[in-house]
């Protein structure tokens, strides 16, 4: 299992089968099921979370996006592989281990109709 | 107290069946003044057929006003004092609503309509919904729930869950013209005011209507009350702190949120004054999409 601080340019994201996501306005709202936790991102991780399909490495994925988006691409490289850092902190990523303290600062809390009187 | 012969030469009156979302049920007494009570607040949910469940309901015990509360064959609690008797059982019938109700998405805000428009005011406990929704129904709103947001999947409509309004001491004084008038049945309202919605108006009861406006109230004492309006996405993610049962229905509850939340508007309102808080939910519902109101939020 890696690390997320391990993610560099190499690294080949595919986002968790375990994991639902809602996009509105441009941004994902994602419920993860298997660790009860919610997550939103801006627009710009949304157009990121959507190319992670397991298809290509994230030096690939810069290349393609900095192309569309003609943007600097040793910046956009920094800024993907740092949050794709975050997304595996959140257990949001295949093979990536999570960080237990980011996990728990996301979790849902059960609603409840109230004390018993 | 706690094991009892339930047969039902004990009980000298049945209310009507009550529907609450998935519940359906009825409460069987040997006092006829809680039944009538009962049958008084719940007659918004009255249905016709056979109930699934009983609360029985049993003047028993050493204590004048003490009843033994039994939901099916299951004893739940003996209460020492009538004060307590209307709340347990309330609470009871929501834990019930809540486990029998899983073919909606269940939010824990209460809702009010205006004009084919549903109001959705989300929040825990102790957040303001009740008092904000009987505002709303004060001023011409119609009435939907105070407890549960009971959303259709298929519909993406809001069904009524029109139970007695909660209300607690701490909203009483703005809510002074809503106080129960129980003539001998005085001793129940004690500790909380519960309010048939057909009491704040005789056609409060509203029904279904689709969401379209979402309202996360704040009570700040003396603060003045103002909206701050909301992006989609942080709609979504308070609306799944507030789903029942999140955890079993998680995938499901977002898509069903989702799909609601964008075709509406949301936002966060502190309330100094109750007053203030309803014309400011009747401007929500008249300002233009897009307009300054924008739920984009940014």
């Amino acid at each position: 299992m890696l690390q997320a601080d391990d993610i560099d340019m190499t690294f080949v994201g595919r986002v968790r089968p375990d994991v639902a996501a809602e996009i509105l306005d441009g941004e994902a709202v994602l419920y993860h099921e298997g660790n009860n936790t919610v997550h939103m991102l801006s627009p710009t991780a949304t157009i990121l979370w959507e190319c992670l399909d397991g298809a290509v490495d994230l030096d690939t994925l810069v290349g393609e996006l900095s192309a569309a988006y003609q943007v600097d691409r040793e910046q956009m490289l920094r800024d993907v592989v740092a949050a794709v850092q975050d997304f595996g902190r959140r257990g949001l990523l295949v093979g990536v281990r999570a960080d237990a303290d980011v996990v728990a600062s996301s979790a849902l809390d059960p609603a409840s109709p109230g004390e018993r009187p | 107290m706690t094991e009892q012969d339930l047969s039902d030469d004990k009980f000298t009156y049945q209310t009507a069946t009550f529907r609450a979302l998935g519940h359906v049920f009825a409460v069987r007494t040997n006092d006829p003044q809680v039944g009538r009570l009962f049958d008084e607040l719940y007659a918004a949910c009255a249905v016709e057929g056979a109930p699934e469940s009983w609360y029985s309901v049993l003047a028993d015990g050493p204590d004048p006003g003490g009843r033994s509360l039994y939901f099916d064959d299951e004893y739940i609690a003996y209460v020492e004092k009538p004060n307590w008797l209307l709340g347990y059982v309330a609470w009871r019938i929501n834990h019930e609503v809540i486990a029998r109700s899983s073919g909606y998405v269940l939010v824990h805000a209460a809702a009010a309509s205006l004009r084919d428009i549903g109001i959705v005011i989300p929040g825990a406990p102790e957040a303001g919904k009740t008092t904000l929704v009987a505002g709303l129904v004060r001023a011409g709103f119609s009435y939907l729930t105070d407890e549960a947001t009971a959303i259709v999947p298929s519909t993406l409509r809001i069904e009524p869950y029109p139970k007695p309004l909660s209300i607690d001491p701490g909203s009483w004084s703005v809510l002074a013209d809503l106080q129960p008038s129980p003539g001998d049945a005085g001793g129940y309202f004690d500790h909380q005011w519960s309010v048939p919605p057909t009491s704040i108006r005789t056609d409060a009861v509203g029904s279904a209507v689709p969401p379209r406006l979402f309202v996360f109230p704040q009570y700040r004492p003396n603060a003045p009350t103002s909206c701050s309006p909301m992006p989609r996405s942080e709609i979504l993610v308070e609306l799944l702190r507030q789903t029942f049962g999140v955890h079993d229905h998680g995938r499901h509850s977002l898509e069903v949120l989702a799909a609601a939340v964008r075709e509406s508007r949301g936002y966060r309102m502190t309330v100094g004054d109750l007053n203030e808080a309803v014309e400011a939910v009747r401007g929500l519902i008249e300002a233009p999409e897009g307009g300054e109101a924008d739920a984009a939020g940014r």
